[in-house]
């Protein structure tokens, strides 16, 4: 029972990865892939003083520098972060209530990647557990309550 | 319904945290919800974070208590990364609110005064992006339990459920490691 009950979790696993896999090949047949982690140096950027504009040396350029500058709805402009999908966090969405189904690869997107950082936890989990299993020392089971 | 979803934990975590990542994912696309939508799902962001954290209250301190006697444990981990996410989300709910435009929350704070909100607001998004990836990650075991029990439980004919939620205890206990 328990050995039918986790080979169904790794089968269950592997048809997620593969669904993943497809899905992002899909994602960046239509443009919308990208990589999140640009955002990383530019908060260090931010927290070092420097304001993080690529290439700026620290100094906001005219205009908004490389990217796409968004105007929203106060005026105030910004970068895209290279590589970023249009749109993500970008205050150019307007007064409007009404879905813009044209936005929506990257909603798409946003699943994917938490699909995808949870297929790498899955693949890595498993080494990791047999490892960490094999290393652990016995001790009494933890209570919580 | 309500009543029955409130006497079980697991069952009112997951769908609450069903909706935050929906909430989540739609939110972060601005383009997509438009600036009003944005700005009202942020909203309702922030409060059913707020409604996460006192669910998972007991957790917290009990984490937060004995944080430094196991410090290899995986629960370490998953408290750092949570109180990251919580940093971040929180970062990202305020200034979010300091700079909206739609929902008529005047703070009294000088947007224009050169302090970097709206960049600040972009970056903890984006951030929270990633943070929230690897929070959800972390759970999938649970996730995938806890789905596979209340979201995709099939009365088919000749096969015996494994979940029947009336018979659920009124008040289990947290039985889960989702911080």
């Amino acid at each position: 029972m328990t050995q039918t009950r986790s080979t169904r979790r790794v089968i269950g696993s592997i048809i997620f990865i593969i669904i993943v896999v497809i899905s992002g090949v899909a994602l960046a047949a239509n443009g919308n892939l990208s990589n999140p982690f640009t955002v990383i140096p530019e908060i260090s950027a931010l927290v070092s003083g420097t304001v993080g504009f690529p290439g700026a040396g620290g100094e906001r350029p005219e205009g908004g520098g490389e990217g796409r500058p968004a105007m929203g709805p106060s005026g105030g402009e910004r970068t895209r972060p290279e590589g970023r999908p249009e749109g993500f966090g970008e205050r150019d969405g307007g007064n409007d209530t009404t879905i813009q189904w044209s936005a929506f690869g990257g909603v798409l997107f946003n699943v994917w990647f938490i699909a995808a950082v949870t297929a790498v936890i899955m693949i890595v989990s498993y080494p990791l557990g047999f490892v960490v299993k094999r290393l652990r020392r016995p001790r009494p089971a933890l209570t919580t309550s | 319904m309500a009543r029955n979803l409130l006497s079980n934990r697991n069952k009112l975590n997951l769908f609450l945290d069903l909706a935050l990542v929906v909430i989540f994912v739609c939110e972060s696309e601005m383009r997509f919800t438009g600036l009003r939508n944005h700005e009202l799902f942020g909203l309702a962001f922030g409060l059913i974070i707020l409604v996460h954290l006192v669910l998972h209250w007991r957790w917290i301190v009990t984490i937060t208590k004995t944080f430094f006697r196991s410090l290899l444990h995986q629960s370490r981990l998953n408290y750092v990364l949570n109180l990251a996410l919580f940093l971040d989300a929180a970062t990202m709910v305020l200034t979010g609110i300091v700079i909206s435009h739609t929902l008529g929350l005047n703070l009294g704070i000088d947007t224009h005064s050169g302090f970097p909100w709206e960049r600040i607001h972009i970056l903890s998004a984006e951030l929270s992006l990633i943070i929230v990836a690897l929070h959800v990650g972390i759970h999938w075991k649970w996730i995938a339990t806890q789905a596979k029990k209340y979201l995709f439980t099939f009365n088919l004919p000749g096969h015996r459920t494994t979940t029947n939620p009336v018979s659920q205890p009124a008040n289990p206990a947290i039985t889960s490691s989702e911080g």
